[in-house]
């Protein structure tokens, strides 16, 4: 063969590559290029001919420096004599970057010189770019993995840890390191492991997600409560090659809801104590109750009646003093039995089950100004009651309270020529005062707190009877309801007596 | 009017003094039988122990009941006097100090014909003895029909 010959095959060939080729002569300058290499650099041949192959775009991402030592590498390399595989970054005619690996082998003579060098250019880039993907996205896959307040695993078919996150490392305190050596009850365990209950187990029977509230064991002994979930990890063709498992930590939510039960067990135990102590009370308040009921009411009621009887019989045996003794003796006994009366009345208002009913205030008020009327028609009182007023309550309860409060505004005006009593409500925001309103004796402020204590009496008996007891039966009614009881009054003026009821269900129709 | 006998059951002698005036008051002459509590009024109605011999045809035309007595008290006694076949019929007036509502209403629960709280004032209490005497002795016709 020609040396003609020789060198068209030789170009024939180098064209024929679909790589990018490159011939070089003995000092590393370049003699020809193929059309894949033309490509690649976007060189034609007179540009790059006698040049240094390195020369041929290195220098924008080279320092001088590395320049020197690249070229002095590649030269060695060259002279090494057994194929070199060198890899670096161009930059194009165009400016691309393009990450290449050099290959090649040199062309000897018959007297073993080297005539030229064959290099094969690979380009990387695309490999590059690949690989820089999956460099970034497994970092940002870390980052991810390791932000994450649950403890993080990932574990293979064989009970391997292949990967766990920070969290994780520090929740079981073992380094990531360690663990990946390790098979996962190793790291973390509980009751499940070795059981057919297992996660991983059952995941890989084919389960595609398991969470439990789980005691899971560190290395070190410590049990933290955890709320684990674990899903299948699956390899890109889709079969189960593990499991990720998920682990909160939720020691302090069981603490709070274990301090949280012992304190709704403590107030329970305070409740049902306070409770007994209030049924035994209350049973003890019925008892005597009863009794004053049966046995106290007696006495009086004998004094009263052999006072009445000697008075009657005896009439003419006695004198004018004598009998005014007895007079007062009877007098004496029947106010006994009245303040007994009342003292029962008002325990009675405290110790009754209240039966809750829409009532209809103006229906009652108007009753009771009518009985009022009728033990007294001679008595001359304008009485105002103003109309659709509504309460929620115990109809017999708030019928006490109405009774007490018209009761006492029409014996308070007895002595007014003109009296005046009304019953109205102010509607308010939150609730409805109900009020009865009198111009009679009314009374003085400075003394108003004492008015709402059973047998406390702002007038003596000779003004007006009664034995204090009726308005400490209101407020009791009235707090038994939930709502509050004031007054209002100057002496020779009037009164006024308001009272709300637990606002809910309380109100006024217009 | 009724003529057969008054049966007031009650353990209080003063009580008893003032029941039998106001009773006297009201012109009620028919004769007072008195048992001190639950256990006697069970033996004059039987004609046993201190009433042995009683003529038993002869039922009272009322029983005046006190509630709280010794041994046997007034709603134990009315229970078992509406159990008895002999006495089941007879009117009985509770006649108390008590108005407790569960008084009242055990009272009516056990049979009571009517509930009537004693009152403190000598003339109520003579008003009252004196309509329930009227009442039970005058205008009912009693289940045996007067004897």
């Amino acid at each position: 063969m020609t040396e003609g010959l020789k060198e068209i095959s030789a170009k024939v060939l180098i064209e024929a590559v679909p790589d990018p080729v490159m011939v070089l002569d003995s000092r590393g300058l370049i003699v020809a290029q193929n059309a894949a290499c033309r490509k690649l650099f976007g060189y034609a041949l007179r540009d790059i001919a006698g040049k240094h192959l390195l020369d041929c775009g290195l220098a924008s991402t080279y320092s001088l420096k590395e320049m020197r030592s690249a070229k002095r590498n590649f030269s060695d390399a060259i002279k090494e004599d057994k194929g070199f595989a060198l890899e670096y970054e161009f930059v194009t005619k165009k400016g691309r970057s393009v990450h290449v690996l050099l290959s090649g082998s040199t062309l000897k003579d018959v007297e073993k010189k080297t005539t030229h060098i064959i290099v094969l250019l690979k380009d990387l880039t695309e490999r590059k770019r690949a690989e820089e993907a999956v460099h970034q996205s497994e970092k940002q896959l870390n980052q991810i993995f390791n932000a994450t307040a649950d403890g993080m695993r990932v574990v293979d078919k064989d009970f391997n840890v292949i990967r766990m996150n920070d969290t994780l490392a520090s929740m079981v305190g073992v380094s990531i390191e360690d663990a990946i050596e390790l098979k996962c009850h190793d790291v973390f365990s509980s009751a499940l492991c070795h059981t057919a209950n297992c996660p991983l187990t059952r995941i890989l029977r084919g389960e595609e997600r398991v969470t439990m509230d789980i005691d899971k064991e560190t290395p070190a002994g410590v049990m933290i409560p955890c709320i684990m979930s674990a899903t299948p990890f699956k390899d890109s063709r889709g079969a189960v090659i593990g499991i990720v498992e998920a682990f909160r930590n939720i020691t302090e939510r069981k603490n709070a809801e274990k301090a949280l039960l012992q304190l709704t067990e403590e107030l329970d135990q305070r409740v049902k104590k306070r409770t007994q102590e209030l049924a035994a009370a209350n049973q003890e308040l019925e008892a005597f109750a009863y009794s004053v009921s049966h046995d106290l009411r007696s006495p009086p009621r004998g004094i009263a009646g052999f006072s009445m009887a000697v008075l009657e019989d005896y009439s003419d045996v006695l004198d004018e003093t004598g009998r005014d003794y007895l007079k007062r003796t009877h007098e004496g006994a029947v106010r006994m039995s009245e303040l007994i009366a009342d003292i029962l009345s008002l325990s009675r208002v405290s110790r009754e089950e209240m039966h809750s009913e829409e009532i209809d205030m103006t229906a009652l008020a108007r009753t009771i100004a009518g009985e009022l009327r009728r033990q007294e028609p001679r008595r001359d009182v304008k009485m105002a009651i103003s109309d659709n007023l509504r309460a929620y309550g115990d109809k017999r309860l708030i019928s006490l309270v109405l009774e007490n409060l018209l009761g006492n505004a029409w014996k308070f005006t007895s002595k007014h020529p003109s009296a005046k009593i009304e019953f109205g409500a102010i509607e308010q925001e939150t609730e409805t005062v109900f009020f009865v309103r009198d111009n009679g004796a009314g009374f003085d402020m400075r003394y108003v707190d004492k008015m709402f204590i059973a047998f406390q009496r702002l007038h003596h008996a000779d003004e007006f009877e009664g034995t204090g007891v009726g308005l400490a039966i209101v407020k009791r009614i009235i707090s038994r309801h939930g709502g509050r009881t004031w007054a209002e009054g100057s002496v020779g003026t009037g009164a006024t007596f308001h009272f709300t009821l637990s606002s809910k269900g309380s109100e006024v129709l217009t | 009017m009724n003529d057969g006998p008054i049966l007031l059951v009650e353990d209080n002698p003063d009580d008893v003094i003032l029941t039998k005036r106001a009773l006297k008051d009201a012109n009620i002459a028919n004769d007072v039988i008195v048992a001190r509590d639950g256990v006697e009024a069970l033996e004059c109605l039987r004609g046993e122990g201190a009433h042995e011999g009683r003529d038993t045809s002869i039922m009272p035309e009322v029983i005046l009941l006190d509630l709280k007595m010794p041994r046997m008290g007034g709603l134990e006694l009315l229970k078992m006097i509406r159990s008895d076949e002999s006495t089941k019929l007879l009117p009985v007036v509770i006649l108390t100090s008590s108005k407790e509502e569960r008084d009242v209403i055990e009272s009516y629960n056990l049979g009571a014909n009517s509930y009537i709280q004693k009152p403190v004032d000598f003339d109520q209490f003579a008003v009252a003895v004196k309509q329930l005497g009227l009442y039970w002795l005058l205008v009912n016709i009693g289940p045996f029909g007067g004897q």
